[in-house]
């Protein structure tokens, strides 16, 4: 009887210490598919994007991102737009990947929002192993629209950064630091250069506010 | 020999017209009422609490209850497929709102899904809202953006 129990704590304390499953693997989805749903109702993506060239120079796998993006279907129609999803990941390799984007998110919602939101995906099924997330990135269907107040929301980040970009290409990337006590930047792409635009003070990293850098 | 219909007095006649006008007419139901003796217990506060009070302007209000009655109106519902998260995003009180004055009788409003409002299924989700200018010199909408 006691040993029984010992093998009952034993195996709870294995589960707990194996802790929830892991953000990036390679389980099985279906080859045929380049973005879907787990079973636990997460978003997958495939990589690598092959329309992006991979880069040690993460900067350069984000400026080919958005041509990219807005090539595909009704990414810059506006109201009649589509929102895509994807993410920025490594191998462990040093070499910086780009997912294939989703466009899966809430299309039967209310208001106007049908297909002009995402959901960041959780996971990036590599074939040629196990992935890392670095960030994620995401287009908005308009013209002259950058990160959005929600977009900034602590509780909406999963990686270490996002990376925006508007219709006319206009490139925001915000770094929360939300695992430390650096204020949180935004920064916005121009002549191939990282311009901060924008700070989020310690005390407003809760509402994602930014404090202008005056440099707009 | 058949009988020829008699004519519609003025009476039935009003009511008919009476009846197509109300059937076009857009009046919201008025909000429920709970029942005198479930509300036997209520006593209302000598003021309202100072502790998290919110003062909205008028116009502010009603420019925001404008962009949410088009954004998301009263009665609306998921299809019969849909999913708890669906349901979640059907509720207002699943949004925040922002409000700013703009130029001349403008007002912005800003709808957006609260932080840790519907986070089942697939997670946080991006973009969930919409961005309505507000005429308020004739109460209308002049313009709605999402995201």
């Amino acid at each position: 009887m006691r040993s029984l129990a010992v093998l009952l704590l034993a195996s709870g304390l294995l589960g707990c210490a194996m802790g929830p499953e892991p953000m990036s693997e390679s389980t099985v989805v279906p080859q045929e598919q380049d973005y879907g749903l787990k079973p636990n109702g997460l978003v997958w993506v495939r990589g690598p994007w092959a329309a992006i060239q991979p880069s040690r120079d993460v900067d350069e796998v984000i400026d080919q991102l958005c041509p990219a993006v807005l090539a595909l279907p009704r990414a810059t129609l506006k109201e009649y737009g589509q929102e895509y999803c994807g993410a920025i990941y490594t191998l462990g390799d040093g070499i910086y990947y780009a997912s294939m984007p989703s466009p899966l998110g809430v299309s039967e919602g209310p208001g106007p929002s049908k297909s002009k939101n995402c959901y960041p995906p959780r996971y990036v099924i590599d074939e040629r192993g196990r992935t890392s997330p670095k960030a994620d990135y995401h287009n908005h269907p308009w013209p002259a629209s950058r990160l959005s107040e929600k977009d900034r929301s602590p509780l909406r980040q999963l990686w270490q950064y996002r990376v925006q970009f508007d219709s006319l290409c206009t490139i925001q990337k915000l770094v929360p630091n939300l695992d430390n006590p650096r204020p949180g930047e935004v920064y916005e792409r121009r002549s191939r250069s990282w311009v901060l635009t924008g700070i989020i003070k310690p005390e407003d990293k809760p509402y994602g506010k930014v404090t202008p850098t005056g440099e707009q | 020999m058949a009988k020829s219909r008699p004519p519609a007095s003025n009476s039935t006649c009003i009511l008919i017209l009476y009846g197509a006008l109300s059937a076009c007419s857009h009046v919201p139901a008025p909000p429920a009422y709970v029942p005198p003796e479930e509300a036997a217990w209520f006593k209302f506060p000598y003021e309202l609490p100072e502790a998290g009070k919110k003062t909205v302007p008028g116009a502010m209000a009603t420019a925001m209850q404008l962009a949410m009655d088009d954004f998301l109106p009263r009665g609306w519902k998921p299809s019969r497929s849909a999913t708890p998260q669906d349901i979640c995003l059907a509720q207002r009180q699943s949004y925040d709102i922002a409000a700013s004055p703009g130029p001349g009788s403008l007002i912005w409003v800003n709808i957006s899904l609260g932080d840790g409002a519907c986070t089942w299924g697939s997670g946080p989700i991006l973009d969930m809202g919409a961005t309505y200018a507000i005429d308020t010199a004739q109460w209308r909408v002049l313009a709605v953006r999402s995201p």
